[in-house]
């Protein structure tokens, strides 16, 4: 795992390295520099001091610094060296007037010649002398900051610590926290570095706990739901238990099955609800001949309705492709069809239709029955909600679930009464959602 | 004993309505609040099942009203609701007892015969009339300690006469106890029963009150 306290270590003590290098460079250069006007002025100093007569000894206070590595030579005019000293250090021969650098066997020289009366003077000095005495300057220069390095690395630590303080704060207010309580975490005394972080946290935290929330009124809600149908079929469990003639078993069994078959309605519903849930189960966005679902739909009903007494049928189907999830546009329609087969009384007649418009799609049920009172209407579509009265067995979830899909689809639901009685249930998609693909399919 | 039931749910009101009936009580079933409450300000109920998820009107609401025009009949709820807090209310409304659904048939009987017993001011589960012992539980009749056989109507008849001694009933009354809104009453039935009744329990048992009904006297259950 990274550590921003490393990196930022690593990164701190690599500048200030980097840094005294630089500075040990430049006063090596300007020492150097320093250095060469030094000894060169004293280089020619010591020429015009020479004695003008070579045989004349040399002053002793004038004997060059053995330190400073210092070579003299004197040549006559006829060209024959006359003096010398330390010529073991190698120097070069050279008789060149002025200054000029030599490359001799054991590294460069500085070389001064001067045409002293009738004697050529040479004074020579390696240049390592020169170059150790400026690295020497360097590194007393940088010396006192290669004590920063321990410091720099101290104060970097504490700062970082404290500076990374309220993390562990957040760190440990969440640690404590059981996976219930989704309140906000306290974000008053935060760096504006870490602000953001906590902030995003707790949107999303808000939002976790609005879902969680809905999810647990909606198991409540279910829990609840699934009672009525269980309380039905233990009592008539019961009633079959303890009938006392044929007949009587006979109608308390036929009550057990309704009862079944509503609870597993109602499971049926729950379970279709559950999926249909954003995000609940990844399905697939493909083409879909809207026109062919519908007419399947309607011939898939058609035996239902006719047992009922109710007529029920396709008035006109617009040839759509729709992008959607094939399975649950399936179920979208089913559920409409199947609420106006429930809800309408025989004789009584349905009528489904899917057109093209100039707002999009438009897919519609109208059935005969009684339609639903105008002051319903907007909580017919909540979970769970049933129109007072009605006598019909249903699980409350019907238009819920089509609700659900047309809005995963962009889709929306409106639910009116017609002027000639009955509801009218239509499904508007937008022309967004009419598939690319149309005419090819 | 005649019992309202009150419940939206057609499946459960009426298996309620079925075993209530075999058990030998009158049950009449209404549907919404509205329907509880017309029925409770029109007739005499010996006890209330009551749902509280109610259309129309809120069985909550039903049983405000039924104690604010300061009617004592027993109230028992049927909810689905369950929470400690739901059942409080309920019983702080005014309620007798609460059960919550899925409920055992047994038990709802139980808690019935229960309710009608406190309401009577018993505690034995056995009416004891001199000679004459009624279990309304196991319907059995008991004359000095020999089985006596009586049809559902006639024992329903009893129950209703031995539920109260001291009280005259008129005939009326006696019909309202024993037939739920949908039995067809014949014209003096609840006589014939009477008839019966004397018959098989001795005269001493039920007496005539001229003009005004029928009557068990108080001291037999002294």
């Amino acid at each position: 795992m990274k550590s921003i306290r490393t990196t930022l270590l690593l990164w701190l003590t690599g500048s200030l390295a980097i840094g005294i290098a630089l500075t040990a460079w430049l006063t090596y250069r300007q020492a150097r520099e320093e250095a060469n006007e030094i000894f060169d002025y004293q280089m020619q100093q010591m020429a015009a001091s020479l004695p003008s007569r070579a045989f004349s000894p040399l002053a002793p206070g004038r004997a060059p610094d053995p330190e400073e590595n210092i070579v003299i030579q004197i040549w006559d005019n006829s060209g024959l060296r006359i003096y010398g000293s330390h010529l073991e250090a190698g120097v070069p021969q050279w008789a060149k007037l002025g200054f000029s650098y030599v490359r001799g066997p054991n590294g460069d020289w500085r070389v001064y010649g001067a045409q002293l009366g009738e004697t050529v003077v040479q004074i020579a000095q390696p240049l390592s002398v020169r170059r150790l005495i400026a690295a020497g300057i360097a590194l007393r220069t940088i010396a006192p900051l290669l004590l920063l390095f321990p410091v720099m690395a101290l104060l970097t630590w504490l700062a970082v610590g404290q500076g990374l303080k309220p993390i562990l704060r957040v760190t440990g207010e969440v640690q404590r926290r059981d996976a219930n309580a989704l309140s906000p975490l306290e974000n008053q005394p935060l760096p504006a570095e870490i602000a953001p972080l906590v902030g995003a946290l707790n949107d999303l935290l808000a939002r976790l706990d609005k879902s969680i929330a809905a999810q647990r009124d909606f198991v409540a809600d279910a829990a609840h739901e699934l009672r009525t149908p269980l309380t039905a079929l233990q009592l008539q469990a019961q009633l079959a238990e303890r009938a006392a003639t044929e007949e009587e078993r006979r109608t308390a069994f036929s009550g057990l099955k309704a009862g079944l078959s509503r609870t597993q309605h109602l499971v049926q519903q729950l379970l279709t609800l559950a999926r249909q849930e954003p995000g609940a189960f990844p399905q697939a966005w493909t083409a879909v001949r809207l026109d062919d679902m519908v007419r399947n739909a309607v011939s898939d009903f058609a035996l239902q309705a006719a047992d009922r007494g109710l007529d029920l049928g396709l008035e006109q189907a617009d040839e759509i492709t729709l992008t959607g999830h094939a399975d649950a546009l399936r179920i979208l329609l089913g559920n409409l069809i199947d609420n106006a087969l429930r809800y309408t009384p025989a004789p009584g007649r349905i009528d489904v239709c899917l057109r093209r418009t100039v707002q999009g799609i438009e897919l519609q049920v109208d059935d005969s029955g009684p339609g639903i009172p105008e002051a319903e209407l907007p909580r017919v579509r909540d979970r769970f909600y049933r129109v007072a009265g009605t006598e019909t067995q249903g699980s409350g979830l019907g238009l819920a679930i089509v609700q659900q899909i047309a809005a995963a689809h962009g889709a929306t639901l409106q639910l009116a009464n017609r002027a000639e009685g009955g509801l009218s249930a239509r499904v508007v998609f937008p022309p967004a959602q009419i598939s690319t693909l149309t005419g090819t399919a | 004993m005649r019992i309202l039931l009150v419940e939206d749910d057609s499946m459960i009101g009426a298996s309620v309505q079925t075993a209530l009936q075999r058990e030998g009580f009158a049950v009449d079933w209404v549907r919404d609040g509205i329907a509880a409450d017309t029925a409770l300000t029109g007739h005499a109920f010996d006890l209330v099942l009551l749902d509280l998820g109610l259309p129309r009107q809120e069985g909550g609401t039903v049983l405000a009203r039924l104690r604010a025009r300061r009617d004592t009949t027993p109230v028992l709820i049927l909810s689905a609701r369950d929470t400690v807090a739901d059942r409080i209310k309920g019983l702080n409304t005014g309620a007798d007892d609460y059960l919550v659904k899925p409920f055992d048939l047994d038990e709802l009987i139980a808690r019935i015969h229960a309710l009608l017993r406190r309401q009577a001011g018993r505690a034995d589960p056995v009416i004891r009339l001199g000679h004459i012992a009624i279990d309304p539980i196991a319907k059995t009749t008991l004359l000095d300690s020999e089985p006596v056989t009586l049809s559902a109507r006639e024992f329903a008849l009893l129950m209703a006469l031995a539920d109260h001694p001291g009280a005259v009933l008129s005939v009326a009354q006696l019909q309202e106890k024993i037939y739920g809104w949908d039995d067809e009453v014949g014209s003096n039935t609840v006589e014939v029963y009477i008839h019966s009744l004397r018959k098989k329990l001795g005269t001493g048992l039920i007496r005539n009150v001229r003009g005004v009904g029928y009557v068990i006297p108080k001291e037999l259950s002294e």
